[in-house]
C-alpha cells in the first residue's frame, strides 16, 4: 500500500472504520498518555538533575520483568509491572548505597548500578529462552521490553497508563508548590518546615511508577528519552515553571502521536507486527528539541543570531550618525552630508562609505540620495543623543575612572551606542551638566522639557 | 521573665564525626542586630543552619522563644547562601519572593490575594518591583540578593538569620540592605547575619558575635569589637589582622 493509502487507512482506524481499528486506537493512546505523563513529571526530572537516574531506573527494570514472567508463569502485566517497580527501587536503593558508604562519585554509581541491572535482565531472558519448554514458549514477545512495541499495547495496559497518568498529574496539581520548591530551594524549603525529604522520594516513587508503565511501548533503552526531551524542549521555550510542565506533557504526547503514525504507515507489515516501539517516537520528540534550539524565541541559536545581526546594522549605522554630526558640527549641512566628506572624516574610500550609506535605508534615520547622506529629523535628533552620550561618558571616564583624554574615545565610541535615557540623566547628574568634552568639543544640549 | 529570641545551649556540631563547632552558648537579646563573624571555615553557616534544624547537633539544643525550633518554624525566616540555588530555574522574581509565603501556607493551599499584596509590598521595599514579572536568571548579584530578602520580608518573621547576604553585592544593594537590616531592628526583629567584611562590622551591628569552631565572644560591639578578641578570632590570618587593626582604629575615630 501506498503512503496516501497507508496514512488513509490510519485515521480510518482512528475513528473506527478502517481494517484494525482496536489495536491501532490502543496504540496511540497509549502513546499520547505515556508521552503526556513522561513530559509532565520530565519537567521536575530535568530541573532536579535526575536525568541520568531516570536512564538508570529504565534499564533497571528489566530484571524485573524477567522475574515477574518467572514467578507469575506468564505475560501477566500486573506481574511485569510489580517485578519491575521492584527492581527499580532496589536499583535506586543500590546507587544511593555505593554513593554513601563509599568514596564513589553519582555518575559512576548510577553507571555501575545501570549496567549491572541491565546485564542480569539481559541474562535471565536469555535462560528463560534458552530453557524451552512451557515457560520458554510463553516468553515469545517478552524482549519486546527491550525496545518497546506500541502495537501490542492491551486494555490492561491502557488502564495502567491511565491510572499512572492520573496519580502522576494529581500529585503535580496538589502539590506544585511544594515540590518545585523542594528543588528549586532545598534549604529554604527545609527552614519554613515543608517535608522535603517526603515530596523528592514522592517523586522518586513516580518517576518508577511512570517509568514501569511506559516500558511496552518504549522500551528499557528508549524510555528515559521521553523523560528528558521533551522537558528539554520546553525549558528552551518558556522561563515559567506551570507552562513548563503543560508544554513538555503536550510535546510528549504530540511525539507519542506522531510516532505511532510513522511506525503504522511505514513499517507496519500484514500481521501487524515489526512496528519499531519507542524509536520514531524519541526521533520526533528531538526534532521538536532541535526546532527548539534554532528558533526559540528567547532561548533559541537563531534569534540569538539574529539579535546579534540587528546590533551589528543598528551600531553601524549609528556610527554613521555621529561622522555626520562632526561634520555638521565644523558648518557642514546636517541634513545632507556629501559622501565625499563622509568618507574623508571617517577615514575610508567614498566607495566604502556609499556602500554603508545605503544601509541606511529602512532605519528611518536617513537614506542616501544623490551621492550625499540625507538625514531625517528622528536621524539627526538620534545623532545628536548618541553625540552627547558619548562626550557625556568620555567626561565620566576621565572625572571617575581618571583616564587620560586621549584614552577615553575607545571606551566611549562602544558605550554610546547602549546608554538609555536613565544612565544619561544619571550622567548629567553626577557630572553637573558639562557643556564640553575632554577635548574641548561642545556637548550637545539635552532634550529642552 | 520571658523566653529569649535564640537560646543556644552547649552545642556540638560535626560532620562526618569532625565537629565543627564546639560548645557553643549563647542567648540572644530581643531585638538585638547581630553580625556573626570569623575566619572560613570557622562554622559561621553551620551555627545558622543548627539553629534552623537544618543539621542534627552531636550535642546540645536550640530554642527559640523557649521551644524547639520545629514547633517556631514560622517565627524564623532564613536567608541562604545565593549559591545554593540554580539561578536558571523558570520561576519569576514574584514567584521567588512568594515562596516566603509557603510556610504560612502549609500543604495544599494556595496563596490568597493577601499573599500577593504581602509580595508586593515586600518587593518594593527593596526596591524589585519592576523586575517583578522577570525570570531570575539575568539579575545582577545584588538583584539576586534583593529579592532573598524580600522573600524573608514576606515570611514576617520576628527572627531572620542570613548567610552572607553583604556577599558580592554592589554598594546600592549594600546600602539598601543596611537600611532594611536597621528598619527590622526599629520594628524589635533579632536578627542574626554572617558577615565577612571587617571593616563595616563594627558600623553595621550592635552586637557581634565572634565564631572560630569556639565562641570566642557575644556582646555589644563596643565591648567585643577589640584587638584582642579578633586576634583571638582569627589567630595567625596577618592580613586579616592588620585588616582588623585598621577597622578597629577607624571605628575609634569615628566614635571620637
Amino acid at each position: 500500500m501506498s503512503f496516501v493509502d497507508q496514512t488513509a487507512e490510519f485515521f480510518a482506524n482512528l475513528v473506527g472504520y478502517g481494517s484494525s481499528p482496536g489495536s491501532t486506537i490502543s496504540a496511540v493512546l497509549g502513546a499520547c498518555l505515556s508521552g503526556l505523563t513522561c513530559g509532565a513529571l520530565g519537567s521536575f526530572i530535568i530541573l532536579r538533575r535526575m536525568s541520568l537516574f531516570a536512564d538508570m531506573l529504565a534499564h533497571a527494570a528489566l530484571p524485573g520483568v524477567a522475574i515477574g514472567f518467572i514467578l507469575a508463569g506468564s505475560k501477566s502485566t500486573p506481574a511485569l509491572l510489580l517485578g519491575s517497580l521492584v527492581a527499580g527501587l532496589l536499583a535506586a536503593a543500590l546507587t544511593r548505597t555505593i554513593t554513601s558508604y563509599s568514596r564513589i562519585k553519582d555518575d559512576a554509581s548510577l553507571g555501575i548500578t545501570l549496567s549491572l541491572f541491565y546485564a542480569i535482565g539481559i541474562w535471565l531472558l536469555s535462560w528463560i529462552t534458552r530453557r524451552g519448554g512451557d515457560l520458554g514458549a510463553k516468553a515469545s514477545g517478552l524482549n519486546q521490553y527491550l525496545f518497546g512495541n506500541s502495537a501490542i499495547i492491551t486494555t490492561v495496559d491502557l488502564l495502567f497508563l491511565a491510572s499512572a497518568a492520573l496519580v502522576v498529574l494529581a500529585v503535580i496539581g496538589l502539590f506544585f508548590k511544594e515540590i518545585s520548591s523542594s528543588i528549586f530551594d532545598p534549604s529554604f524549603t527545609d527552614s519554613i518546615g515543608l517535608p522535603r525529604k517526603f515530596f523528592e522520594n514522592l517523586l522518586l516513587v513516580l518517576l518508577t511508577l511512570v517509568i514501569v508503565v511506559s516500558l511496552k511501548i518504549l522500551g528499557v533503552i528508549l524510555v528515559a528519552a521521553l523523560l528528558v526531551i521533551p522537558p528539554a524542549t520546553a525549558y528552551l521555550l518558556t522561563d515559567k515553571l506551570p507552562r513548563m510542565v503543560l508544554l513538555s506533557a503536550v510535546l510528549g504526547g504530540l511525539a507519542g502521536f506522531g510516532g505511532v503514525y510513522l511506525d503504522f504507515v511505514l513499517l507496519l507489515d500484514e500481521e501487524g507486527n515489526g512496528v519499531g516501539g519507542g524509536a520514531a517516537i524519541v526521533c520526533l520528540a528531538f526534532l521538536g528539541l532541535m526546532a527548539a534550539f534554532l528558533a526559540s524565541p528567547r532561548h533559541g541559536v537563531l534569534g540569538r543570531y539574529l539579535r546579534h545581526k540587528r546590533l551589528g546594522l543598528k551600531t553601524l549605522r549609528e556610527n554613521l550618525l555621529t561622522s555626520a554630526w562632526r561634520i555638521g558640527e565644523r558648518g557642514g549641512e546636517l541634513a545632507a552630508i556629501p559622501i565625499a566628506d563622509l568618507a574623508s572624516e571617517r577615514g575610508e574610500e567614498p566607495s566604502a562609505t556609499r556602500l554603508l550609506a545605503r544601509r541606511m535605508n529602512g532605519s528611518g534615520w536617513g537614506h542616501l540620495q544623490s551621492d550625499r547622506l540625507v538625514l531625517t529629523p528622528s536621524g539627526q535628533e538620534r545623532a545628536r543623543t548618541l553625540m552627547r552620550g558619548h562626550r557625556l561618558w568620555e567626561i565620566f571616564l576621565q572625572r571617575e575612572a581618571s583616564l587620560a583624554p586621549d584614552h577615553v574615545h575607545a571606551g566611549a565610541e562602544e558605550i554610546e551606542h547602549f546608554l538609555d535615557a536613565e544612565t544619561v540623566r544619571e550622567l548629567e547628574e553626577l557630572l553637573d551638566n558639562p557643556e564640553t568634552d575632554p577635548h574641548g568639543k561642545t556637548i550637545p544640549p539635552g532634550e529642552k522639557s | 521573665m520571658t523566653a529569649a529570641p535564640i537560646e543556644i545551649h552547649d552545642l556540638t556540631v560535626s560532620y562526618d564525626q569532625k565537629p565543627v563547632l564546639w560548645n557553643i552558648d549563647i542567648e540572644i537579646p530581643e531585638g538585638a542586630l547581630v553580625g556573626i563573624i570569623g575566619p572560613n571555615g570557622a562554622g559561621k553557616s553551620t551555627l545558622l543552619k543548627s539553629v534552623m534544624g537544618l543539621l542534627d547537633p552531636s550535642s546540645g539544643w536550640v530554642k527559640i522563644y523557649g521551644d524547639p525550633i520545629e514547633r517556631q518554624r514560622a517565627t524564623v525566616g532564613y536567608i541562604p547562601q545565593r549559591e545554593e540555588v540554580d539561578w536558571d530555574f523558570p520561576i519569576t522574581v514574584r514567584d521567588l519572593v512568594l515562596m516566603g509565603r509557603y510556610g504560612h501556607l502549609g500543604l495544599l493551599r494556595r496563596p490568597a490575594a493577601a499573599d500577593r499584596e504581602i509580595v508586593n509590598n515586600a518587593l518594593e521595599e527593596v526596591g524589585m518591583t519592576s523586575f517583578a514579572d522577570r525570570q531570575i536568571a539575568n539579575l545582577s548579584g545584588g538583584q539576586q540578593q534583593r529579592i532573598f530578602l524580600a522573600r524573608a520580608l514576606a515570611q514576617e518573621s520576628r527572627v531572620y538569620l542570613m548567610d552572607e547576604p553583604f556577599a558580592g553585592v554592589d554598594a546600592t544593594t549594600e546600602k539598601a540592605i543596611v537600611r532594611l537590616l536597621k528598619q527590622m531592628r526599629a520594628e524589635k526583629r533579632t536578627l542574626l547575619v554572617v558577615h565577612h567584611d571587617l571593616q563595616t562590622a563594627s558600623e553595621y551591628f550592635d552586637h557581634l558575635l565572634l565564631l572560630n569552631r569556639r565562641l570566642v565572644a557575644f556582646g555589644p560591639t563596643e565591648e567585643v569589637f577589640t584587638e584582642e578578641l579578633l586576634r583571638k578570632t582569627y589567630g595567625g590570618h596577618l592580613t586579616v589582622l592588620s585588616q582588623a587593626g585598621e577597622a578597629i582604629r577607624q571605628s575609634r575615630d569615628g566614635k571620637k
